[in-house]
């Protein structure tokens, strides 16, 4: 698939019909996200602030899943030298950095009134917010460099120099002693799961946001790509 | 929405700004730069 799609070509194409349907499959997600997040009753311990979860935890998800993405194409950058994945790596990054900024954003909404704090440097916000600082590193240093083949391969390297961070990330609640709850979806311990009425909405707004970010994120590579053609366009033009 | 409306709220209102954002922002980038590569 990978080799398939990196022909620029083959990827404009195949894109030109797979962004619109994932952005449709999004909102039809989301609308199913919502209508059962609002109709789930009041937890008997969070109340309503429950709610805050079936926004909260898909964003950091998908801040983890989105960085994930970045890694993997910078290594393809750095590797293969391919344009197209130095293109998906660019385009990844706002994306990623704007769901990690909402989970940090709806998590401290949730911990003022359940922890009485806006924010704790415990170390699954602290790496969380470390994920935040690396995607915003990312795209500083490739705006700071003129030479945009050399711009992209320093902040490929420090993209690879991130990934470290994401098993921080998800074990952090494991590897020390946090404020921040356990997995209650993937590898919950016994006792801890969600009951269906919590975990069927939170599930669907994660394939929502998921396709979301599917969506989005091939939008943002074809600009890319068209942003390059309208550039060796100019230039060509400009040598006459 | 009983107590905690004054954090759901916003919290909600934080994800439509921030999705509102990433969908202009990527269509928007989308149509110019199409426009400007297909400009012969």
């Amino acid at each position: 698939m990978l080799a398939f799609l990196a022909n620029p070509d083959r990827f404009m194409a195949f894109s030109r019909w797979a962004a619109p349907i994932l952005g449709v499959v999004a909102a039809l997600l989301l609308l199913a996200g919502l209508a059962l997040g609002f109709a789930a009753p009041e937890d008997y311990q969070q109340g309503d602030t429950v709610r805050i979860m079936f926004i909260h935890v898909p964003a950091a998800w998908l801040g983890m899943f989105a960085y994930l993405c970045l890694g993997i194409a910078s290594f393809l950058t750095l590797v293969f030298r391919h344009a197209l994945a130095d293109a998906a790596a660019k385009s990844a990054a706002p994306l990623g950095a704007a769901f990690t900024g909402l989970a940090l954003i709806t998590g401290s909404l949730w911990g003022r009134p359940m922890w009485g704090t806006w924010w704790v440097w415990d170390a699954r916000l602290t790496s969380v917010l470390v994920l935040f600082l690396f995607y915003l590193g990312y795209m500083a240093l490739r705006a700071a460099i003129d030479d945009e083949v050399k711009g992209g391969r320093a902040a490929a390297i420090l993209a690879l120099v991130g990934v470290i961070n994401l098993p921080v990330v998800h074990f952090s609640v494991q590897w020390w002693n946090s404020l921040h709850q356990g997995s209650s979806v993937f590898g919950a311990k016994a006792g801890d799961e969600l009951p269906a009425v919590y975990l069927q909405p939170l599930l669907l707004m994660g394939l929502g946001y998921l396709a979301l970010f599917g969506s989005l994120w091939l939008v943002r590579i074809r600009s890319e790509v068209w942003r390059r053609r309208a550039n060796a366009l100019a230039l060509k033009r400009a040598e006459g | 929405m009983s107590k905690y409306g004054a954090y759901v709220w916003p919290a909600y209102a934080a994800v439509a700004a921030v999705f509102a954002w990433m969908i202009f922002d990527s269509l928007a980038r989308a149509r110019r730069w199409k426009r400007k590569a297909e400009d012969k």
